[in-house]
């Protein structure tokens, strides 16, 4: 048996994210990239802003269950997660690991946190952020149970990333940019409107009017280029800005 | 009553069910018998779909009588199938036309295939108008025979 060395085995990953076509191909090919440096799961997201409370929304392509995100925002995480707001501030891929924690920094909102990812087996991640060509700013975000990654694999593993981005490009649906259009607010009124609320029952969810929900609802209507509701809530389902 | 279009033009005529003696009753139930078989209605100025007890159990959900929770309908199609699904609700809302589709639905650890037809009417009550359709579950290949009591 000969054992793949470990540029081979980043040329291989090179090479099958350069062919991938389909969304399909990019799913497997994530999966693949993630397997050859042991970790469990990849997911592909918009960067998260300041004002964004859910993850889910951000979501482009995952090997995680939809489950995941919901539950992951259903615990409010995203707002307490330390490694989103060290991303926002840095061009640096960042790592994260529960035993390099130390006791002061174990908050209840930490533990909270913690007993989620262990609750789905992850104890380690690496997120990595990277500017597309129209500006919009992607995040890779790999999590697994291994030992932190050394040097070396994670200088790989940024430049495979790379190429994650680039064959994501290549397929990713030619959509003009469109997921800042709608302001937190706005998404959170369509994403009650796709849960069967009425206008009057998302305003006692959210101590807003009527009116004023009805309003957010026609900005986002104008600003997805939607002519109802009925279509802004499949697109804003098709574009994932909701989920 | 839904407009006459082309793509109806396999419907039966009503000449046809007077000569026959076929009720359109008997037509739903026909057409419905030994399959999980819905109707749902998209109100296209609300944004919210209304189903019968058998599209909840179809898609896996739990029944309701308000309007469907899209986004946990939504997290029961294959992801595959998802985009375009949407992409027909989108034209079909913005364009005012029926359609029909083929997506897959979770099924246990697998998925089912499921069908809808729809078809666009305007209602005096309902200027936006709505689309109204039925749903079912594409299971004939698995069944070649079966016989009711009565």
């Amino acid at each position: 048996m000969t054992l793949m060395n470990f540029q081979d085995r980043q040329s291989l990953l090179i090479t099958e994210l350069s062919s991938v076509r389909t969304r399909g191909a990019f799913i497997a090919a994530l999966k693949r990239v993630a397997a050859a440096f042991s970790l469990h799961h990849v997911t592909l997201l918009r960067m998260p802003g300041p004002d964004d409370r859910d993850l889910a929304p951000l979501v482009l392509e995952t090997t995680y269950a939809p489950q995941f995100f919901r539950d992951f925002d259903r615990h409010g995480l995203l707002s307490i997660c330390p490694t989103s707001h060290r991303l926002q501030a840095s061009l640096l891929p960042q790592t994260w690991a529960l035993k390099a924690v130390t006791e002061d920094e174990k908050t209840p909102e930490w533990q909270t946190l913690a007993g989620f990812m262990i609750g789905y087996g992850i104890t380690m991640g690496i997120v990595i952020a990277m500017t597309g060509l129209d500006g919009e700013r992607l995040v890779l975000r790999y999590d697994g149970e291994r030992d932190c990654l050394q040097m070396d694999e994670l200088n790989a593993l940024n430049m495979v990333s790379t190429h994650v981005f680039e064959a994501y490009a290549a397929i990713r649906p030619r959509e003009p940019a469109l997921p800042h259009a709608l302001s937190a607010r706005e998404l959170e009124v369509v994403r009650w409107t796709a849960q069967g609320k009425t206008s009057a029952e998302i305003g006692q969810i959210l101590s807003l009017s009527d009116h004023t929900v009805n309003a957010y609802l026609n900005n986002a209507i104008k600003k997805l280029d939607c002519v109802n509701r009925t279509q802004l809530v499949a697109k804003a389902i098709r574009l994932k800005l909701i989920a | 009553m839904l407009p006459h279009h082309e793509s109806h033009r396999f419907a039966l005529s009503a000449e046809d069910q007077q000569r026959l003696g076929i009720s359109d009753r008997d037509i739903v139930t026909l057409v419905s018998a030994y399959r999980r078989f819905a109707i749902w209605r998209f109100d296209l100025a609300t944004g919210h779909v209304f189903a019968s007890a058998a599209a909840f159990d179809i898609l896996g959900l739990d029944y309701t009588t308000g309007p469907m929770n899209m986004v946990a309908v939504t997290a029961r199609i294959h992801p595959e199938d998802l985009p375009v699904l949407m992409e027909t609700y989108e034209r079909a809302s913005k364009d005012c036309v029926g359609y029909h589709n083929l997506y897959r639905v979770r099924d246990g650890e697998s998925y089912k295939f499921v069908r809808s037809v729809a078809g666009f009417r305007r209602l005096p009550d309902c200027p936006a108008g709505e689309i109204v359709g039925v749903i079912y579950e594409l299971n004939d290949l698995h069944q070649f025979v079966a016989f009711a009591d009565d």
